[in-house]
């Protein structure tokens, strides 16, 4: 699964188009101080219909890439996601279609980093934190909480900005803990 | 405050190593830190690859990736990428 190969068209496909773009997850974790194996990288992308979306899916056009058009028109539509996937590897991205103000506050805060040889954006540390502890509300997953409390423990982060959209996701109890435990730790 | 979350230090971690080790992390460049993610990721791919060739020592590199893409992703999605290619035993 070249995840390179995956990746690298479609940040083209997306710096080409103007779409203001991150990389989240996992991927943007590693970057902050957790390090696992991945199976994909994931972007929160503000890909907004018409002009934009006909652009960025031009530029993937003759790819080798499976590219579910419909899905992302759907996608810029509506909310929610498509996958796009290297069809010589398998190397898989997923791309998020941001509509709401953490969208919007993430990206505007991105950083510019090199991953996997490509230059490209990361979220930040306090973003990957918040969009983990938010991903996890309902599952309350061990391994997203290890996730944020290894970042938390090794990076300087903005706890006001922290606190002010934990309030606004409705996590402020778990960012509370979380602080403790890495105090305490 | 009543605790939701297991603690900042794993069970089977002293916590003086914790901080150790938390500390060494920090101290890495995001760079560093890339390089290893990618490490791991191309460690877990050689150990996906060896574990379907044995259980199918025949296979071409192709039905190798198509039977890893068919673990990771699901049938649906494979036969969405990959439409002219049977389905491979994983």
């Amino acid at each position: 699964m070249d995840l390179t190969a995956a990746l690298r068209p479609v940040v083209a496909a997306l710096e080409a188009s103007g779409t203001p773009y991150a990389i989240v997850g996992s991927t943007a974790a590693a970057a902050w101080g957790v390090v696992r194996p991945t199976r994909d990288v994931d972007l929160v992308a503000l890909l907004s219909p018409g002009e934009m979306m006909d652009s960025f899916l031009d530029h993937l056009a003759g790819s080798d890439l499976y590219v579910p058009f419909a899905e992302a028109r759907r996608a810029a539509q509506e909310g929610g996601s498509f996958n796009i996937i290297h069809a010589g590897s398998g190397g898989k991205v997923d791309v998020f279609v941001g509509r709401d103000d953490f969208a919007r506050e993430r990206l505007s805060r991105r950083v510019g980093d090199e991953v996997l040889g490509i230059t490209t954006w990361v979220a930040t540390p306090e973003d990957v934190i918040l969009a983990k502890l938010q991903c996890r509300l309902a599952s309350r997953s061990e391994v997203q909480w290890r996730d944020c409390v290894e970042i938390a423990a090794t990076q300087d982060l903005d706890l006001p900005y922290m606190r002010s959209w934990a309030n606004r996701l409705g996590i402020d109890d778990d960012l509370q803990e979380l602080v403790h435990a890495v105090e305490t730790g | 405050m009543k605790r939701r979350n297991p603690p900042a230090v794993p069970a089977d971690t002293a916590p003086e190593a914790w901080r150790v080790q938390m500390r060494a992390i920090a101290n890495r460049s995001v760079h560093d830190r890339l390089a290893e993610w990618e490490a791991h990721n191309a460690a877990a791919t050689r150990s996906e690859q060896r574990a379907v060739l044995r259980r199918h020592p025949d296979y071409s590199d192709r039905q190798v990736m198509l039977a890893r893409a068919r673990m990771r992703y699901g049938d649906e999605l494979v036969l969405k990428v990959w439409p002219d290619d049977p389905l491979v035993d994983i």
